[in-house]
């Protein structure tokens, strides 16, 4: 979160958090009691504003787990596994990215949510490492440990653990989870709670507050979550039946956008003692379930060695991050981080109104590129995976997921499709750099170069016509 | 050298229906663009001396392959080639010295020729319905394969192509024989077509595509096709009423009593050592041209014979990127020529379900509601061939495939939920009326093929 929002958040608390050294540790003893009472809104907003405020917060949060166990899932394997555990490493793997599409999903309904009350998107978020008394804990893209999975149970933890989690296990996991420096790790809840009350609260939120009309551009089920209801596309090496669930939802009501916030409040935790005894159901038992069999120290490597908050060259890295210093990595890391953007833009792209140019013929194409992206974003993380860090040669290097210096959108649809193509543009220009064009994956670089081309001549198209009729027949008097 | 077995390769071949006299020259299909579809490259190809039987000369053909001469489809006209298993394991080509050093000549290999076009039977059960055609020779010329039935009208019969035994010589001396399909003809019961079932009676026209091509006889005492209903039992095919005809009142498909010239049958070939009789066969069939012959389906009889051969379960060893990647590009290959808007369900131009698909399907055969399978935004053709491409470009960074868990799997063809209408093979009719799966074997291969590309190669079996 951008430091200037913290000052913010001090009207959650009955009392403001003490500008301590750790104001974790303050806001863990004021959410612990209760969230402040409100009959008023905070200084310098109104209702509305307060609630798109803490949308944009919530949207923060998701925005960083989803990298983040996205990072920690694929860096999972590589040849030290042992033959006997190969089985296993696929399986968590696979469990830990249904989590992240899963947080992708709740990332899509808080922008729902977001458009229902009229405000822009918000896709922005800090690089990593990055901190805020509202966090669960420092954000950091790291490997998947023991430690990291204590951090991520502690996070998703029901209020009440279940019994069969003994107080010697438990111990264990919050020592682990709070690391050596005793950190105290919150649980995402509290600030759904606190959402839910006020969208669900007439006497703050009129309904002439809310925008129905925004509904046609909200991410749908149909078009974003693919299929991945209550595990509906199974889970052959994961061996799930129930997940991944992604929860897409869309609002046109107050009810429905008060069930949307409520439902991804309760995806990572255990509502209920059923869904807590059951290794599916929730991200703490999915989570749990791992690090039961997850190897200690010293025991075999699950994973890769990559860095945490692996960087792309530049200037040089901040405290906990890591430079990759290897040269061809370095400009597949770049090409990750432009891809990255690339994802953003289109994701807003798909949620802009629909405009004279007709958004919503086209908006499955833009989602289509998006979902493309991901595809190419996994791509280029195994590439990085097999390149080295630095001259070491020890360490690997890793997705970066560095954000873009701005996330202001263009106004046009005309203009959204000129951000693409100079996005593939800027592309090219790495891919065709001799590093990359004789390195070890220039055939997959020299594919994408292809691809790319293709899309660029396409996005002229759109880019050009005011109106491009799709589905039907195209042509280039647009162009 | 002493000739112990024969066979004959290939084991199966298909022809192709094509009215040229001049058969289809040899193609390879060869992936040149990573993004794009296969190529069609010129392959060595025999010419057969039409007056001698021999085979003129090997060539390369020109290209680009020409498909039609004017109007007339070029036939795909496989050669059949005896292969012996002497004193070895290994199998070489029988040739005019082999058979010599048994004592033999040309002449004493025997072919017989067996083809059937078993349709109308199929449907009816009646024995007097199969058509059957058989011949048998030494000799080099061409032998026509007349199929013939209880019920044609006297005299007819349904040309299923023809087999000639290659006459060998001093460049071509291997043993082998070629078969011709048929021209791709429609034959009928009756020089007139009823059209539809009208409030006077039946509208009746006169039959423009059979009139000259009339052999069945409806009039015999069990002939059936021509006016045939399928029951609607579980012996009917599945889909069922897929033959030509016209809806009656009541909504059933009637039969015009139409036959087609594809057939399928066995070739045998026959050498006589001594006291020892060398049989082998081989499996032909004649289906319809190929209309994208630059492209290949992604479930093909090929994915069937293995996973009949070898079981549903790939071997690690078996394992291969390029087998994933040769997977998605047929996927690529295959939506390329869908109007996947159509197929999708989308209303066009304002209908609703104006083509055949499987939204449509669903709801006739299960009273679904009809509904588009995937959101309506997300079909557009080329949008959708892009995901693809994207795909098949992910795949060359050596990422492990992600998209196990999108595949339908078998027993699940008949999920008509949202989410089972939306998994992968999307849009098309698999060989059960029901949504189309890839094989096990096929899906145990991409499964397996995650493993192998997480672990940098290693599989866990290796």
């Amino acid at each position: 979160m951008r430091a200037r929002n913290e000052r913010y958040l001090a009207s959650l608390f009955s009392a403001a958090p003490r500008l301590s050294a750790s104001p974790r540790v303050e806001m863990m003893m004021l959410t612990g009691a209760k969230l402040a009472p409100s009959d008023a809104p905070p200084p310098e907003f109104t209702w509305r504003e307060f609630a798109v405020f803490l949308l944009t917060v919530a949207a923060e949060i998701e925005h960083s787990l989803m990298v983040q166990y996205l990072y920690a899932g694929w860096s999972l394997g590589g040849p030290q596994v042992p033959e006997e555990h190969h089985e296993a490493v696929a399986k968590w793997r696979q469990i830990i990215l249904g989590i992240a599409k899963e947080e992708m999903g709740h990332l899509a309904t808080v922008q729902n949510v977001i458009r229902f009350l009229g405000a822009p998107l918000a896709l922005d978020r800090e690089d990593y490492p990055w901190d805020s008394v509202l966090a669960p804990y420092p954000f950091a893209l790291e490997r998947l440990t023991r430690a990291t999975l204590a951090k991520y149970i502690v996070t998703e933890s029901p209020e009440t653990w279940p019994d069969d989690v003994s107080v010697a296990e438990r111990k264990e996991i919050e020592k682990l989870a709070a690391g050596p420096d005793k950190m105290n790790v919150n649980r995402v809840g509290a600030l759904y709670k606190k959402l839910i009350e006020l969208v669900g609260d007439p006497s703050k939120l009129a309904s002439s507050e809310f925008h129905p009309e925004s509904y046609p551009t909200q991410s749908s089920w149909d078009e974003y979550a693919r299929g991945y209801g209550k595990g509906a596309r199974g889970s052959s090496v994961a061996g799930t039946t129930k997940t991944p669930d992604v929860l897409v939802m869309r609002a046109a009501s107050r009810a429905d956008a008060v069930a949307a916030l409520t439902a991804i409040a309760e995806q990572g935790e255990a509502p209920n003692k059923a869904a807590a005894q059951d290794d599916e159901s929730s991200h703490f038992r999915r989570f749990l379930a791992i690090f039961r069999h997850f190897p200690k120290d010293g025991e075999w490597e699950a994973t890769l060695p990559v860095p945490s908050n692996p960087v792309a060259p530049g200037l040089p890295a901040t405290e906990g991050q890591a430079q990759i210093e290897d040269a061809e990595a370095g400009k597949w890391a770049n090409v990750f981080n432009i891809r990255y953007r690339m994802l953003l833009s289109y994701l807003a792209h798909s949620h802009s109104s629909p405009g004279e140019g007709g958004l919503t013929r086209r908006q499955g194409i833009v989602i289509n590129r998006m979902f493309g992206e991901m595809y190419t974003l996994r791509a280029v993380a195994s590439v990085l995976s097999r390149l080295p860090l630095n001259v070491a040669g020890e360490q690997k290097a890793a997705a970066p997921f560095q954000m873009p210096y701005s996330l202001q959108l263009p106004e046009s649809d005309a203009a959204f499709w000129r951000l693409h193509i100079d996005l593939l543009t800027a592309c090219r220009a790495l891919l065709e750099d001799k590093v990359i064009c004789k390195g070890e994956h220039a055939e997959y670089a020299a594919t994408l170069l292809s691809l790319d081309a293709k899309a660029s001549e396409e996005m002229r198209l759109y880019a050009g016509a005011s109106t491009v009729r799709t589905g039907v027949r195209r042509s280039k008097e647009g162009a | 050298m002493s000739i112990h077995e024969i066979r004959i390769l290939p084991p199966l071949a298909i022809a192709r229906l094509g009215s040229s006299k001049e058969p289809l020259e040899n193609y390879e299909l060869v992936v040149k663009d990573p993004l794009g579809h296969r190529q069609i490259c010129a392959a060595e190809t025999l010419r057969v001396n039409t007056r001698t039987g021999e085979i003129s000369e090997s060539y390369q053909p020109e290209m680009p392959i020409k498909f039609r001469d004017g109007k007339s489809i070029r036939p795909v006209a496989p050669f059949l080639e005896v292969f012996a298993r002497t004193d070895g394991e290994k199998l070489v080509p029988l040739t005019v010295d082999l058979l010599a050093a048994e004592g033999l000549n040309p002449r004493s290999v025997k072919w017989t020729v067996s083809l059937g076009n078993l349709k109308a039977f199929r449907r009816t059960t009646i024995e007097q319905d199969k058509i059957l055609a058989s011949t048998s020779f030494s000799d080099h010329d061409v032998h026509p394969l007349e199929g013939r039935c209880d019920n044609f009208l006297p005299g007819k019969t349904l040309p299923l192509g023809s087999a000639r035994y290659i006459k060998p010589n001093a460049a071509f001396p291997e043993i082998r024989l070629r078969y011709t399909p048929a021209a791709g003809l429609v034959y009928g019961a009756s020089e007139t077509r009823i059209t539809a079932d009208g409030v006077n009676g039946p509208v009746t026209e006169i039959d423009e595509i059979v009139k000259d091509r009339v052999i069945y006889d409806p009039t015999k005492e069990h002939a059936t096709w021509r006016g045939w209903v399928d029951p609607g039992e579980p012996t009917d095919t599945n889909p069922g009423q897929i033959y030509a005809g016209y809806a009656n009142a009541k909504g059933a498909q009637v039969s015009w009593g139409y036959l087609d010239d594809e057939c399928d049958g066995i070739v045998e070939a026959e050498i006589q050592i001594g006291e020892k009789k060398l049989r082998a066969f081989a499996r032909i069939g004649a289906g319809p041209p190929a209309f994208a012959p630059d492209s290949l389906p992604i479930r093909t009889v090929a994915d069937e014979i293995e996973q009949a051969l070898f079981g549903p379960e790939v071997r690690s060893a078996d394992v291969s990127a390029d087998r994933v990647e040769d997977i998605v590009r047929r996927a690529y290959e295959t939506v390329r020529l869908l109007n996947t808007a159509v197929l999708n369900g989308n209303p066009v131009d304002g209908r609703l379900g104006a083509e055949s698909m499987m939204p449509l399907q669903d709801s006739n055969d299960f009273h679904r509601m009809f509904a588009p399978i995937m959101a309506t935004t997300l079909v557009d053709n080329l949008s959708v061939v892009a995901l693809h491409q994207t795909i098949l470009t992910a795949l060359k960074s050596g990422t492990p495939p992600w998209f196990v868990d999108v595949l339908r799997r078998p027993e699940e063809v008949g999920d008509l939920s949202d989410k089972g209408r939306r998994k992968m093979p999307a849009m098309m009719r698999g060989a059960d009326a029901r949504y189309m799966t890839l094989t096990r074997r096929q899906i145990d291969l991409i499964r397996k093929s995650v493993a192998s590309g997480l672990f940098f190669g290693g599989s866990a079996e290796e």
